[in-house]
């Protein structure tokens, strides 16, 4: 029988896509038994010359941002060789941590590298000596490119994701093809699945703000009712709770939970009715505004891994009236 | 070339600031039609979402009217909870680049007819300063 052909692209990558797949071990080598590996940089020693010449490849997967018109190219490329196309990761789906850049924009990016005092001379000029793909504005969502079939959310994905990404690779091997969108892992929020419970889940009161630094940390009380900002209540339950299980509160790393797709603008409105809600009437507006104030940096609490995919960006890079 | 005018959405609450509005109307003040007024149930039912979506489609200010804090609220608490979404996002918007005074909440009761009238110029005329809201990569905070 002829094996599937397997092939994995890099785009923005750090390195922690990879780690995490390759994490699964035996049952990943099991798996990959049954296809023919056609392109992997970290596995096999192919160009990109020779992926443009492959016809077809049944699961082509793509890890790390889009940042450049080279990762634009080659999500396209492999788009239009892949039967199924995985979007491996935060960063592919919705822009990740490079997608903070998107605060900067590409000039302010270039300019941040080239005069921070660890460059040297020749790396200033280096953009003038090679012709280097061209950096985008703001590092952008796959979806704003492609179409992928499957969706592997994660900074990196959990074991869990990645054991269902297992599980579709090893039905296509059968014959099985998947239908449609495929969202892997736990689609609901966080919260549903945290197992540090509130005194009362019916109502839920932030009465501070602080930093974990800050307080003594009651390790089976919920992180927003000890005043630690926690992004739980917006973000899908994919991974396997290893920040909670470890005393630190969700980043929001998977990205929005289902039928939420600003996450950013859903906490804050979320925080709003949480934060200070048996206090509201002695402190007034002077008071609330005394504590929201320790509240620096929000851009980077509330879309950390997302700020590409939101609505917010929008409204930056002013694509919203065709002027 | 037209002249530019600043377009203002502002939601307000049916109770306090909407009942204002319609004050204004039957007492004939007038305030300036740049203004979109939206009657909504309480200012605490203004999403953060509610406000970008405004400005992304075409709203060069946003403006927010509810009852008076600590007690005229209709709904006990919606005014504060309006309070700290307004309040938050301008700080998310002014990191982002965007100047925070597009955005306005004010408190104003069934009877303050005149104060409406006179948020509504003061902020037609920040906003009118403020020019236009394209793409803010550049706008000063
Ligand atoms: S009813 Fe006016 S602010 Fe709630």
């Amino acid at each position: 029988m002829k094996r599937p052909k397997l092939a994995i692209v890099y785009g923005a990558i750090c390195g922690g896509c990879d780690v995490a797949l390759v994490n699964l071990g035996e049952k990943l080598t099991t798996i990959l038994e049954k296809y023919d590996i056609v392109y992997w940089p970290a596995v096999v020693d192919f160009r990109r010359d020779e992926l443009k010449r492959i016809s077809e490849v049944d699961i082509g997967i793509y890890m790390g941002a889009l940042v450049s018109s080279e990762d634009i190219e080659l999500a396209k490329l492999l788009r239009s060789r892949s039967k199924i196309l995985v979007a491996y990761g935060t960063c592919t789906i919705y822009g990740g941590i490079p997608g903070l850049s998107a605060l900067l924009g590409a000039k302010r990016v270039l300019e941040e590298v080239r005069f921070t005092l660890t460059t040297s001379l020749e790396e200033v000029e280096l953009p003038k000596l090679a012709k280097l793909p061209e950096l985008l504005e703001s590092a952008t969502s796959i979806l704003k490119v492609v179409e992928p079939n499957i969706f592997a959310p994660g900074c990196p994905p959990s074991d869990s994701v990645n054991e269902a990404l297992l599980e579709v690779l090893s039905d296509y091997a059968r014959g099985i093809k998947p239908k449609g969108r495929i969202f892997l892992g736990e689609p609901t929020p966080l919260c549903n699945k945290c197992t540090r419970k509130p005194t009362d889940t019916s109502k839920i009161s932030m009465s501070k703000i602080r930093r974990l630094h800050e307080l003594k940390l009651i390790e089976d009380k919920c992180f927003l009712e000890q005043g630690v900002l926690c992004m739980g209540p917006v973000t899908r339950a994919a991974c396997d709770l290893p920040c909670i299980k470890n005393n630190l509160p969700c980043v929001g790393c998977n990205g929005p939970a289902l039928d939420i797709d600003d996450m950013g603008l859903e906490m804050l409105s979320a925080l709003s009715s949480l934060l200070l809600v048996e206090e509201e009437r002695e402190l007034l507006e002077e008071g609330l505004v005394k504590e929201m104030d320790r509240l620096v940096d929000l851009i980077g609490i509330l879309y950390r891994y997302t700020l590409p995919s939101s609505l917010l960006i929008k409204l930056k890079l002013g694509d919203h009236r065709g002027e | 070339m037209v002249e530019w005018k600043p377009r203002i959405v502002a939601f307000l609450c049916r109770w306090c600031a909407g009942s204002a509005a319609e004050l204004a109307g039957i007492s004939r003040l007038s305030y300036p039609a740049e203004i979109i007024p939206i009657i909504l149930p309480c200012s605490g039912r203004v999403s953060p979402r509610l406000i970008i979506e405004a400005f992304l489609n075409g709203a060069d200010g946003v403006l927010i009217g509810g009852c008076h804090t600590p007690n005229d609220c209709h709904y006990i608490s919606g005014n504060f909870k309006a309070f700290k979404r307004v309040y938050l996002l301008k700080k998310l918007l002014s990191q982002l680049g965007m100047n925070p005074m597009r955005l306005r909440i004010e408190w104003i009761s069934a009877t303050e007819a005149q104060k409406l009238v006179r948020v509504v110029e003061e902020f037609l005329n920040e906003v009118e300063n403020l020019g236009p809201l394209g793409g803010i990569f550049h706008e000063k905070a």
